[in-house]
């Protein structure tokens, strides 16, 4: 039983009803990081981490949260755990850190992990609810490491900060900036909404 | 189910769980307050050595290198040109005598700060380091990139620095053109970082 309800969970984030090109959710952080694919994958890593507890935590304590005061308890319970991620990259990833500046603060304003929270944590249990998170938070990773890895290697010809194209290569400086971000997003869209229209297609 | 939705409850609730979630964070930055403070020493330390081209394998020896009064002699100097005062370093280095200064600038978005490092009659630069900055990661964040700082080592001053425009990938290696290759995307970054330097330049020769 359990185990089919995680499947699902699998499949509604990782694809049909991903967090960001079915929900078009977090697009702010995926515009702004995604140029550079070691601090995407932190960004990711850090929303993945921090969906998970804040997720667990709501689900844990939302018999006790009154119901007006139900969104502002989850935004302190997410910036709790963000400040943690923060507190902690500074003390033992003080290069990671230094990299991501004013961005780790801004995880707080991810509408995905105020939406887990508030769509399914208030509802489930708190083990189911950690697994929703977590899941959320890979299907956000899927969608901005690809584009992170597309626009690093077009504008800066590297990849994880190693050249990789040659020297001659000239950059795309579009694909530096917020604007080329929205093209790939667009296309990442199309090409999993056309996939997604495909297989109901053949289902019929 | 009343009882939880009355304003009573609500205000203790609320009190409560912001106390309990306030005091584990003043409990974690505790713990770590004094390694966040040792890491942001060791950023500046390491900024000054790196800047003067001084080597050293671990933090320790970076640390020791750096309080070293005999081998770094720590000054400050008023400017004339603005009154305010600037910490210099000087070292004996690889057969040249170095100094270095740390000066901030405004950045685009915080205040930049970083060490410039020049021979005796500074008529080049040694090398540049930042100490902290808040560009945007990804473009003016680059700033911190060893290519974007290795533009400047041994780079010949004239008349003070100019931002080139290179066609190459990684900056202006040239280094006897007095001239630097700014971060695509970030031209405001690197005018200020254009500023800063120069800014340090006078400061010195003054």
């Amino acid at each position: 039983m359990k185990n089919s309800k995680t499947t699902v969970l699998i499949k509604n984030n990782i694809w049909i009803n991903n967090p960001v090109f079915v929900q078009i959710l977090g697009i702010c952080s995926t515009l702004a990081v995604t140029n550079n694919f070691k601090n995407t994958l932190i960004m990711a890593v850090s929303v993945t981490f921090v969906t998970a507890f804040s997720n667990f935590t709501v689900s844990m304590l939302k018999s006790f949260i009154p119901n007006k005061v139900r969104m502002i308890v989850q935004t302190l319970i997410i910036s709790f755990y963000v400040i943690i991620v923060d507190i902690v990259l500074k003390a033992y990833m003080p290069d990671i850190s230094k990299a991501l500046g004013p961005y780790v603060g801004l995880v707080i304003t991810n509408c995905i992990i105020m939406g887990r929270a508030e769509a399914f944590a208030q509802a489930n249990a708190p083990i189911i609810s950690f697994v929703d998170g977590f899941l959320s938070g890979i299907g956000y990773m899927i969608v901005l490491l690809p584009i992170a890895l597309i626009r690093e290697l077009l504008s800066f010809g590297t990849f994880y900060g190693y050249s990789i194209l040659p020297e001659n290569y000239i950059s795309m400086t579009i694909m530096i900036t917020a604007p080329s971000a929205f093209f790939m997003i667009a296309v990442y869209i199309w090409i999993a909404k056309s996939i997604s229209f495909n297989k109901k297609g053949d289902k019929k | 189910m009343n009882l939880k939705e009355s304003k009573l409850y609500t205000v203790i609730f609320t009190f409560i769980i912001s106390f309990a979630f306030i005091v584990i964070l003043a409990f974690i930055n505790s713990m770590t307050r004094e390694k966040i403070a040792i890491n942001s020493d060791l950023f500046m330390i390491k900024a000054v050595l790196n800047a003067m081209k001084i080597d050293y394998s671990t933090d320790q020896e970076a640390y020791k290198k750096f309080k070293d009064d005999a081998f770094l002699r720590k000054t400050v100097k008023k400017s004339k040109l603005n009154n305010n005062e600037y910490s210099i370093y000087r070292a004996f280095v690889n057969n040249e005598n170095i100094t270095s200064i740390i000066n901030t600038g405004q950045g685009l978005w915080g205040e930049i700060t970083m060490v410039t490092a020049f021979d005796e009659n500074i008529d080049k630069i040694i090398g540049v380091d930042i100490i902290s900055q808040n560009e945007t990661p990804g473009l003016g964040g680059r700033i911190g990139e060893k290519w974007f700082k290795d533009q400047f080592t041994d780079e010949k001053i004239g008349n003070g620095i100019k931002m080139t425009l290179s066609d190459r990938k990684y900056g202006d290696t040239d280094h006897n053109n007095s001239s630097f290759d700014a971060i695509t995307g970030a031209t405001r970054t690197s005018e200020r970082i254009l500023f800063i330097i120069n800014d340090s330049i006078k400061i010195m020769k003054n």
